[in-house]
């Protein structure tokens, strides 16, 4: 019976050398496994042996078969690796070649800006609210504290449509028409396009402004200062320092400009900011009451605070954008920067 | 306003660095924009003494001089007639730079050396061309900088004055202001008293015909003048301060304009007619030239100074030119007044002139600082021996204008707006610096009166802005708004408008953003017909040019400029463009209305020639396609597409109308080709311009589930043979009416035309989905339904299997 199993063995062996495919070796798995192979044959025949043959012809027949199903699928195994790399050899791809890549547009850097303040500010509370673009001359200057004749108009170089009619100079009139059409107490953001008679190296004559506004019954100053310092340091930084300084616009009092730490120079002095260290980037205020009047609140119930800030500006100093009028040339060189 | 430090040191003995003071005032509302260092561009140039002076041996018209410095002698030559032996002069040594942009270098002129150039006042800036060189006084010592001997240092703050506080747009105001903020006395010169001069009420009656425009006239009078160019001293401040020396008398009264914001205007007394000053306003279309030589047509209201006879001033603005002081003037009026605000503002603006005094008259003067100022010029008169001025002041001042009230002030409320916990002493003590009398009234309260010169103080407000500003704002601490949580309004447009823009991105098109303005001759170029609404757009009264002179009334036009500009200076092979912008409107009744529109437009390669994939013209499917996909990502799902476009600048067989619901909501197409080449497009260029609000209208934001099959789909395709006539719109229409709940999807996978199809028939071919929901479905169902199908588009349409 052991000659049996030596045999089995030899014609196993020069089968195995002779394998050539997966198909192959499963052929030689079935002959020499399967139910009807010599080996499973004699595996069943072992009771019929006296009991001392059974235990040594069985223990040599049974590590026989576990030594045939090893070298099997380690040979198929070895046969798999093997098409594998032939298969990857065969198709021999050069993946350094760029992507099929889909066009992809972008965004004009005003949106990203506009887009990124109205977020900060949608998340304290605020809605954002529109306003026409050509308007009275009443919510633009009047009932903004800027009656005709006002020194301040001239800080506005305007495009009138008609007598009454004009470009908005500032997007301050969406205030007024708001709070017209809502009680107190408010939260509001008004972004939008803006127009002055001004067009040079360092002014278009249309550009985008934010105006925000807040009305409750106790606003001071010092939370004037607290929103637009979370504002700036979600804009520029956490570290960026900030000042305060007096100013004037007629529809806030007392007024402030907000200078920032220059971004370019981190406040040693450079061209950005004409050597001060500073840049100015908004004007703000709590609400004058003549505008609370005239809009037709109780400046005795009712206090405000209220900004306006240029995204044109903004985003020169985020985007390190030198030339105004690139925003509106619309070069596809710029535009795909952002 | 540019501000002479040295003038301000005559009033307030400041000592700080002048950099300090920079910081200090922009941090009080008084932006210092640059400091300008008068002195170093002198920096050169030294008193000389010419010690020889001989004719140059090759030159008629010049000069070898030898010219002593203190330590050393130069050999210079020299143009000027004036040049002589014993001269005391200004040498430019080597290395000195002029405003013209010469710099002295060490040469040979005909042969002679010179190290140097002796200088003209006029090439020093310090003073008229008078054709010589400088003659300096013969004390100065040789050697000695030009700029040190004459005393040119300077430096000069230029600084942004808000509107509100004209009282500062002076030396003494600034002083003032300053005085205050460094808690420092203001020191007020008390100036001698002319003797001797005309007294005023024989020379002069004074008739106010417009009181409300002019509540107080004063004047006072000199006789004797001596019309001479102004000594070194002033000319040099007028000049730091922006201001040309004309002659004494001119001079004098720009010295007193700019020290004490009090605009004067001398008159030639000789030439007034009728020993009368009338202040009236101008009739209507009365004309006046004034001294600048520009006739005007006055606006109805306008103030005008005149004598018994004729206008001769515009009243705050300019004066006449036949009025205005000459070298034979031998007597001279000098008006001080006080003119309202509005009513040269109006003026001004309406002939558009701005001068140095109508800027002050039209944002206010003290109407007490009118006398100061006179006095100050006639003891300058005086002083410069350019005249006998009078003492005597003629004021005219009806009815005097009430002085200010006291305002009723809380210190709780200082406190509770500012955020800060200032004490009533504290508050008091801010004001007094800013010469503000304050009353305590009670526990807490105060009344405060403010000078004459702050008309700007009115309310309880404008004080709060005062004490803020001086305590600091600094001081005033970061707090966060303690405000009640509320849901923020929803603004459907800007949601829309972000998912809009989201979804082109993605898309491959870049967002614009056009002026609202453009050029009325695109509306031409892109057929706009003159019944269409927008052929008719907003006009600007005032535009800056003619191309941006109307407000758009199409989005597209903006967008081809683009496309041309990307297209002549970079060559782009391809761009994709949209904008989201206000177009304006004129209804029949002349009301303006404003129209949120979505335009876009592709043109040329639509793959860039990669190795991948090969590169093609955009087509309109293109752009078809990507409104498809934006309709869908905003969830629209009752829109259909319209053959054929009304737009004159769309080709009509590659055009459509965008329908949602009932409403037309755009076009979108090809551009006529002969347009395409007016903005240099080669190739075809694709447009859509959508009403904004209508997609707004159709957005859908709320989503829902529909349960979908889990049984296995069956897909058969189907190629139909169809006239031509047939559109693939009317098999779609064919397909949607065939009602059989298991064909769950289909779509055309092929579009076929020419070869074994014959003419005039075409091959579309669909690939249909079928699906149960609770079974699995046999070949047997599917073929029967398919057969139906069939069956019915041959009815319907005459089709044909492929």
């Amino acid at each position: 019976m052991r000659d049996e199993c030596a045999a089995i063995r030899d014609e196993f062996d020069a089968d195995l050398q002779s394998a050539v495919s997966e198909n192959d070796l499963y052929q030689i798995k079935s002959k020499y496994l399967g139910r009807s192979s010599r080996l499973t044959s004699l595996i069943k025949s072992l009771k019929d042996l006296p009991a001392e043959e059974r235990a040594l012809t069985g223990s040599t027949a049974n590590a026989l078969k576990s030594s045939l199903q090893r070298e099997i699928e380690t040979a198929l195994e070895a046969m798999r690796l093997t098409r594998k790399e032939q298969a990857i050899a065969a198709r021999a791809l050069d993946i350094t070649l760029p992507g099929r890549r889909p066009a992809l547009g972008t965004l004009h850097p005003v949106t990203r800006v506009t887009e990124k303040i109205t977020a900060i500010f949608t998340g304290l509370g605020f809605s954002v609210v529109d306003g026409p673009e050509i308007e009275l001359d009443f919510f633009n200057f009047e009932a903004l504290n800027i009656p005709k004749d006002h020194p301040a108009r001239d800080m506005h170089d305007t495009f009138y449509v008609s007598g009454e009619q004009l470009l908005r100079t500032h997007t301050s009139p969406v205030q007024i028409r708001t709070m017209q059409r809502m009680q107190p107490p408010l939260r509001i953001l008004c972004p939008g396009k803006v127009y002055r008679c001004d067009s040079d190296i360092s002014h278009t004559p249309m550009f985008h402004q934010i105006e925000g506004l807040m009305v409750d019954t106790h606003v001071s100053f010092s939370d004037l200062k607290g929103l637009l310092t979370i504002l700036i340091h979600r804009l520029f930084g956490q570290e960026t320092a900030i000042r305060f300084r007096p100013s004037y616009f007629p529809f806030t009092e007392p007024s402030a400009e907000v200078d920032i730490q220059c971004v370019m120079c981190r406040g040693n002095g450079c061209r950005v900011c004409s050597g001060t260290g500073w840049l100015e980037i908004l004007g703000c205020g709590l609400v004058n009451p003549v505008v609370f009047k005239n809009a037709g609140y109780d400046p005795e119930e009712v206090t405000g605070l209220a900004f306006g800030l240029g995204v044109e500006r903004i985003a020169m100093l985020t985007y390190g954008i030198n030339d105004i009028r690139l925003f509106y040339e619309n070069d596809l060189r710029f535009l795909s920067q952002f | 306003m540019l501000l002479s430090i040295r003038w301000l040191r005559e009033f307030v003995a400041l000592e700080v660095p002048v950099q300090d003071l920079a910081h200090r005032l922009t941090m009080s509302g008084f932006e210092v924009e640059s400091i300008s260092e008068i002195g170093p561009q002198w920096d050169h140039i030294i008193v000389a003494e010419v010690q020889a002076s001989a004719q140059h041996p090759d030159a008629d018209k010049l000069t070898v001089n030898s010219v002593y410095t203190g330590t050393q002698t130069h050999q210079v030559v020299c143009g000027a007639p004036n040049v002589r032996a014993g001269l005391k002069t200004a040498l430019a040594l080597p290395g000195a730079a002029f405003p013209d942009g010469l710099v002295i270098k060490r040469s040979k002129i005909r042969g002679q050396a010179s190290e140097g150039m002796l200088c003209s006042s006029a090439e020093l800036c310090i003073g008229d061309p008078d054709g010589g060189i400088l003659e300096l006084d013969g004390r100065l010592t040789p050697g000695t900088l030009l700029a040190d001997a004459l005393d040119l240092r300077d430096t000069v703050l230029d600084i942004s004055i808000t509107p509100n506080r004209a009282d500062c747009l002076s030396v003494i105001g600034m002083a003032r202001e300053i005085a205050a903020l460094y808690d420092l006395p203001l020191q007020l010169p008390v100036y001698a008293t002319p003797q001797g001069g005309p007294a005023c009420a024989d020379m002069i009656a004074v008739d106010i015909q417009a009181p409300d425009a002019c509540p107080r006239y004063c004047a006072a009078f000199a006789g004797d003048i001596i019309i001479a160019p102004s000594p070194l001293w002033m000319r040099r401040r007028l000049e730091n301060c922006g201001m040309r020396s004309i002659n004494n008398i001119v001079d004098i009264t720009n010295y007193v304009l700019l020290e004490w914001g009090q605009p004067l205007h001398a008159f030639d007394y000789s030439l007034l007619r009728g020993k009368k000053i009338v202040v009236r306003a101008a009739r209507s279309a009365e004309r006046f030239t004034t001294l600048d030589n520009t006739t005007h047509t006055l606006p109805a209201g306008a103030l005008m100074i005149c004598d018994a006879e004729q206008p001769r001033a515009l009243a705050g603005i300019m004066g006449g030119l036949d009025s205005s002081i000459t070298r034979e003037t031998n007597t001279i009026l000098l008006e001080s007044a006080y003119f309202k605000p509005g009513s040269i503002a109006a003026t001004g603006r309406a002939l558009g002139i701005k001068t140095e005094a109508s800027q002050r008259f039209e944002k206010g003067v003290d109407i007490n600082g009118l006398i100061p100022a006179l006095q100050r010029a006639t003891a300058l008169i005086a002083d410069l021996k350019a005249g006998r001025a009078a003492s005597d002041i003629l004021d005219h001042y009806p009815a005097p204008i009430e002085a200010p009230r006291p305002i009723e002030v809380s210190v709780a409320t200082v406190n509770k707006t500012l955020g800060l916990t200032l004490t009533a002493e504290t508050i008091a003590c801010h004001l007094a610096r800013l010469h503000m009398h304050t009353v305590a009234t009670g526990p807490g309260a105060l009344a405060v009166t403010p000078p004459s010169h702050r008309y700007d103080i009115k309310t309880q407000i404008d004080i709060i802005e005062e004490v803020a500003r001086l305590n600091g704002y600094d001081t005033i601490p970061v707090t966060y708004p303690v405000v009640p949580l509320c849901s923020p309004e929803r603004n459907i447009t800007r949601e829309v408008g972000e998912q809009a823009r989201t979804l082109l991105t993605a898309a491959g098109f870049s967002e614009v953003i056009n002026y609202s303005f453009q050029d009325p001759n695109l509306l031409s170029a892109l057929r706009i017909s003159s019944d269409d609404m927008r052929s008719d757009p907003v006009r600007l009264l005032n535009p800056l040019s003619a191309a941006q002179s109307v407000m758009r009334t199409t989005v597209l036009g903006s967008l081809l400029n683009n496309l041309q500009h990307n297209l002549r200076a970079n060559r782009c092979p391809a761009c994709s463009f949209f904008e989201i912008s206000n177009v304006f409107m004129k209804t029949p009744e002349g009301t303006i209305i404003e129209k949120r529109m979505l335009a876009g437009l592709t043109y040329g390669m639509q793959y860039t020639d990669t190795w991948a994939l090969a590169g093609r013209d955009a087509d309109i499917f293109d752009i078809k396609g990507c409104l498809e996909t934006l309709l869908n990502g905003l969830r629209i799902v009752s829109y259909r597409f319209e053959t054929g476009s009304t737009e004159a600048f769309l080709i009509p067989q590659s055009s459509m109308r965008l329908c949602i619901g009932d409403t037309v909501c755009g076009q979108c197409g090809t551009l006529d080709p002969e347009i395409a080449e007016f903005f240099d497009a080669a190739s075809p260029v694709h447009v859509f311009e959508l009403d904004f609000n209508i997609l707004c209208a159709y957005y859908v934001d709320h989503r829902s589930y529909t349960p979908f099959s889990r049984y296995p789909a069956v897909q058969r395709d189907l190629a139909l043979v169809i006239d031509k006539t047939i559109s693939a719109a009317d098999v779609c229409a064919a397909l949607d009416s065939f009602k059989n709940s298991l064909l769950k999807q289909w779509h055309i996978f092929d579009f076929y035309q020419g070869g074994s199809i014959p003419a005039g028939k075409k091959s579309i071919a669909f690939r249909l989905i079928f699906q149960s929901d609770d079974r699995t479905l046999t070949d047997a169902e599917v073929n029967k339904i398919h057969d139906k199908l069939l069956a019915s588009l041959r009815v319907q349409l005459g089709a044909e299997l492929r």
